[in-house]
């Protein structure tokens, strides 16, 4: 069963001229046991999906579900998630200590040793009885991650859970959620706008860019991603024509054509253009690595 | 559930500043007032009668001390302060975005109808204290300075219950209504100050409806008085009236108009209240939670 199965849902916000689609028709497999990166830049739409994953915003159109459940129809299993959505939101007026031992109550939890417990595991015990309007901007996260891990989830949406974090807070969130992973069987869902980020954590991931995801994979596969060639022949409206069967054509400008293809199949497209009586002049891998890939998307470049 | 109750019993006892100088402010003050008074009472029983003379004057009998404090949420201070009070706790979760935290955890209505009950059951606790602090303050008042507290036998003692309960149903159920409105104007305003401007609005606002039925009846020739007569403001007026023995007096009333009976003015408010609480769950239920 997958941990989190997203059909085709999509977000409008607003009306006539100020309709946006915030999650533009979005499908995604989230399978357990693993860590999932929702990688975009600012406005993106992560926010807003993960709102939807976790019932709080109506999706337009489409259904979320968890562990095989429309999170629209049972309630219940949301109690299987820990979430944090767009920073920890707690009663500025209560201790930390106090915030969880209100969100424990509300859950059901009969053991309060559990607070301690997660008060340890993000190292804040000893800040812990001092009110949460005092906290600084990374013991708040932590204080969100306490309350997420707090019911111990199966699953775990967190919305760019590392903003805010020293280094050494990051690193021991990267640890933390790895650990949870590897050895107690959990599934995280999370999202970030950074790539290094993702890169490190996740083992899957999917760019999300203006509510439309534009590349999905295992992150190993997309990071030694190579996959055009570029080729300078002529006349290239007949090496497009030529080309266009068997390998994808992404681009053509006055730089050459650029191919969905690898660099073992330079020799074959060589062929194939010799046969057809076109004149090559190069033909270069050209790398795109997911940085670049990303940092296009994230300029607002939309060659995509 | 009760661990539920709980945890909204945290939120609210746990805002010192809100609870103390919006609620615990009024049973504080009577206790304060209550022992203030009683020492002046003894001081002045060494040598000054005529102060002894004056302080009697505020006494009437041992039920009054006890009936007064229920009279104070509905007055105009009384649901000013509540109102605020209320918009802190519902437009509060909006404010500070926790109502994720709790919407995940349990069905919507639940939180909402545990939100209301909780608030319910402190405004009651509160105003029972403030009750109990007048009462039993003013009948030792009285005995320090002679003032005659009526009979005190199982007749009185039975008016006096059936007094205190209609009293005491009276206030809760109108502020009851209120926070109603309160819920609903957080839902839409988000916030607590704009939750406190929108419900002060209704809430104050409501009986100038009678503005709208003379307006009606003189410009559009239609006649909007059975609304008003639907009004919380009317049914709570018509029940005191009857229970107080005035005359009913209903502004604007046609010829031959006979008033609700105590009973369908009862049935009205509580109507009120349910129709509000459910209103605003099913609004909750669908509202997006983008805070
Ligand atoms: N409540 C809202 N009302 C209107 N537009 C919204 C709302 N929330 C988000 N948006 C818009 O939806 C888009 C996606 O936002 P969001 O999901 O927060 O992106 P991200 O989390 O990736 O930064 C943005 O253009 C944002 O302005
Ligand atoms: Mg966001």
């Amino acid at each position: 069963m997958h941990a989190i199965e997203i059909s085709d849902i999509t977000k409008i916000y607003g009306k006539g001229k100020r309709r946006i689609h915030a999650v533009n028709k979005i499908n995604l497999i989230i399978e357990q046991g693993q860590i999932y990166g929702l990688l975009g830049p600012n406005g993106a739409g992560k926010t807003t999906a993960m709102r939807m994953m976790l019932n709080l915003i109506r999706p337009t159109q489409g259904n979320v579900r968890i562990y095989g459940d429309d999170v629209r129809q049972n309630h219940a299993i949301l109690r299987r998630v820990g979430m944090m959505i767009e920073g920890a939101s707690f009663y500025p007026y209560l201790t930390g200590r106090k915030n969880l031992i209100l969100l424990a109550r509300t859950h059901g939890l009969t053991d309060m040793n559990r607070v301690n417990r997660v008060l340890e595991i993000v190292k804040l015990s000893d800040r812990a009885d001092q009110r949460f309007g005092t906290y600084s901007m990374g013991m708040k996260q932590r204080l969100g991650l306490a309350g997420a891990l707090l019911h111990d989830p199966d699953l775990l949406i967190l919305d760019e859970p590392t903003n805010g974090l020293d280094p050494n807070g990051i690193l021991e969130m990267r640890l933390l959620l790895r650990d949870l992973v590897d050895n107690h069987g959990k599934t995280v869902c999370f999202s970030s706008h950074t790539l290094s980020e993702v890169e490190r954590l996740c083992d899957n991931l999917a760019i999300i860019h203006k509510g439309k995801i534009v590349r999905e994979g295992n992150i190993e596969s997309l990071l030694t991603e190579q996959t055009q060639l570029r080729i300078k022949a002529s006349p290239s409206e007949k090496a497009s024509a030529v080309l266009s069967p068997q390998w994808r054509v992404c681009d053509t400008t006055t730089d050459g054509l650029f191919l969905e293809a690898t660099a073992d199949d330079a020799p074959h497209i060589a062929r194939a253009l010799v046969n057809n009586g076109v004149d090559i002049y190069e033909i270069i891998p050209h790398r795109q690595s997911l940085e670049s890939f990303f940092l296009d998307v994230t300029s607002g470049d939309d060659q995509l | 559930m009760t661990a539920l109750f709980r945890a909204e019993w945290l939120k609210l006892a746990g805002n010192r500043w809100a609870v103390t100088f919006l609620v615990w402010i009024f049973p504080m003050s009577a206790l304060f007032m209550s022992v203030g008074a009683i020492v002046i009472a003894l001081l002045a029983s060494a040598g000054s009668p005529e102060t002894l003379n004056d302080m009697s004057q505020f006494l009437t009998n041992w039920q009054g001390g006890f009936l007064s404090a229920w009279m104070f949420p509905n007055s105009d201070l009384g649901r000013f302060t509540l109102i605020i009070f209320t918009a802190i706790v519902f437009a509060g979760e909006y404010q500070h975005g926790t109502w994720k935290n709790l919407i995940t955890r349990r069905p919507r209505w639940v939180i909402m109808l545990n939100k209301f009950f909780t608030l319910g059951v402190f405004i009651t606790i509160a105003f029972t204290m403030m009750s109990l602090f007048v009462g039993v303050g003013s009948i030792v008042l009285g005995q320090i300075v002679g003032h005659n507290m009526g009979v005190f036998d199982a007749n009185s003692l039975g008016e006096f219950i059936r007094d205190i309960i209609t009293q005491m149903g009276l206030t809760l159920v109108t502020t009851f209504i209120a926070t109603g409105y309160t819920a609903l104007a957080a839902m839409y305003t988000k916030n607590i100050i704009g939750t406190i401007f929108t419900s002060l609005l209704i809430t104050l606002g409501e009986p100038s409806i009678l503005l709208l039925v003379s307006l009606g009846r003189s410009l559009l020739h239609i006649d909007l008085f059975p609304l008003y007569l639907l009004t919380p403001t009317h049914n709570f007026g018509n029940i005191r009236n009857a229970e107080m023995g005035y005359e009913p007096f209903v502004p604007l009333a046609p010829e031959g108009f006979v008033p609700f009976s105590v009973t369908v003015s009862w049935l009205i408010l509580i109507g009120w209240i349910v129709c509000l609480i459910a209103f605003s769950i099913r609004n909750f239920n669908r509202q997006d939670i983008t805070a």
